[in-house]
C-alpha cells in the first residue's frame, strides 16, 4: 500500500449540501476503487490564483489515503469524470503527517491591493475610517477651526508657507505669524494687502480655542 | 581598490528546521517568488541547491492547483 494526498477544487455554486454530496461521493469512489481513507479536511472557499472554467473561488478538500497504483488510476479517472470538480491534483507521500496537528493554510489573497505589502501605497481606501472619525484628544478637535484658515495663507505668498503650519502649534508662535506679513508688506509684492488680510484671520481664531483649553485646566484644578 | 564585503545569505530552511517545504502553504512560498510569479534563483534567496529543489516542485505543485499564479499580471492586476 502506498501512501497519497489528494487535493481537489469543488465549485463554489454548489451549497454546503452539494459539497458535502460531493465529498461523500468522491470518499464513495475512492472506497470503491480499492483505497483506504485516512483523513480528510476541508479548507472551505478560498480565492483561487487563477479562474478555472470561469470561476475565481472554489471549495479545497484535501484527502489523505492508501492505496495500490491501479486503485488511484481508477479514482483519478473517477474524479475527472465529475463535474462538480474544477481541478485535482494527487501526489505521492512517503509519509503520512501528524494529521492532528494539520492545520488549514493561511489564504493569500492579492497582496498588492493592500497597503503597506509592497506595491503602490497610499491609494484612496473607502474602507479605511476616516481621520475625523478617530477618538482623539481635545487639544486637536480645537485645532480644527485654524485648518480652513492655514491654505489661504498658502495660496496667496510663498513666504508665509511656513507661517501657516506654526499657526496650528503654540500661542508664542502665533505672535510671530502676524510679524511675518509685515515683512511681506515690505517687499514690493502685488499681492501684499492680501496677504495681510489672511493671517489677521486666522490669528483670532487661533487664540479663541487656545482660551478654551485654558479654562478646562483651570476648572480641573 | 575598494573592497565589498558581502552578508553571507543561509538557506531559511537550513537555519530554521521546522519551516517545512510545503506546496499547501503558498503564504511561505510567495517569499520565493517574485511579485510576476516567477520563481526567485537561489542565487538571489540564498537557498541552498537541496532545498532548492523542493522549493521548486513545491511552488509547481502550488500553481498547478491554483494556491499560487503561474504568472501575475503586474500592471493591469
Amino acid at each position: 500500500m502506498k501512501k497519497y494526498e489528494c487535493l481537489y477544487i469543488v465549485n463554489v455554486n454548489y451549497d454546503s449540501e452539494g459539497i458535502s454530496a460531493v465529498t461523500a461521493r468522491i470518499e464513495e469512489i475512492l472506497k470503491n476503487s480499492g483505497a483506504e481513507l485516512k483523513n480528510t479536511q476541508h479548507w472551505g472557499k478560498r480565492k483561487l490564483a487563477y479562474a478555472i472554467d470561469k470561476e475565481r473561488y472554489g471549495n479545497y478538500v484535501l484527502l489523505h489515503f492508501e492505496g495500490e497504483d491501479p486503485s488511484i488510476a481508477d479514482f483519478q479517472r473517477e474524479i475527472e469524470i465529475e463535474l462538480s470538480v474544477l481541478h485535482y491534483m494527487t501526489i505521492r507521500l512517503d509519509e503520512f503527517p501528524d494529521f492532528e496537528a494539520l492545520t488549514i493554510p493561511q489564504a493569500v489573497e492579492n497582496d498588492r491591493k493592500r497597503p503597506g505589502m509592497g506595491g503602490r501605497e497610499g491609494g484612496y481606501d473607502r474602507d479605511r475610517p476616516r481621520r475625523d472619525d478617530r477618538d482623539r484628544p481635545r487639544r486637536d478637535d480645537d485645532r480644527a477651526p485654524v485648518a480652513p484658515a492655514a491654505p489661504v495663507a498658502e495660496e496667496t505668498a510663498p513666504a508665509t508657507e511656513e507661517a501657516a503650519p506654526a499657526v496650528e502649534e503654540t500661542e508664542a508662535v502665533s505672535e510671530k505669524v502676524v510679524e511675518t506679513p509685515v515683512e511681506v508688506a515690505a517687499a514690493p509684492e502685488p499681492k501684499v494687502e492680501e496677504v495681510v488680510e489672511a493671517p489677521v484671520e486666522a490669528a483670532p481664531v487661533e487664540e479663541a480655542p487656545a482660551e478654551e483649553a485654558e479654562k478646562p485646566a483651570e476648572a480641573a484644578e | 581598490m575598494k573592497v565589498f564585503s558581502y552578508r553571507k545569505k543561509i538557506c531559511k530552511f537550513c537555519e530554521n528546521r521546522k519551516m517545512l517545504i510545503d506546496y499547501k502553504n503558498p503564504s511561505m512560498l510567495r517569499r520565493f517568488v517574485t511579485e510576476q510569479g516567477k520563481i526567485l534563483p537561489k542565487r538571489i534567496t540564498g537557498t541552498c541547491s537541496l532545498h532548492q529543489r523542493s522549493l521548486v516542485t513545491a511552488i509547481k505543485r502550488a500553481r498547478n492547483i491554483a494556491l499560487l499564479p503561474y504568472t501575475n499580471d503586474v500592471k493591469n492586476a
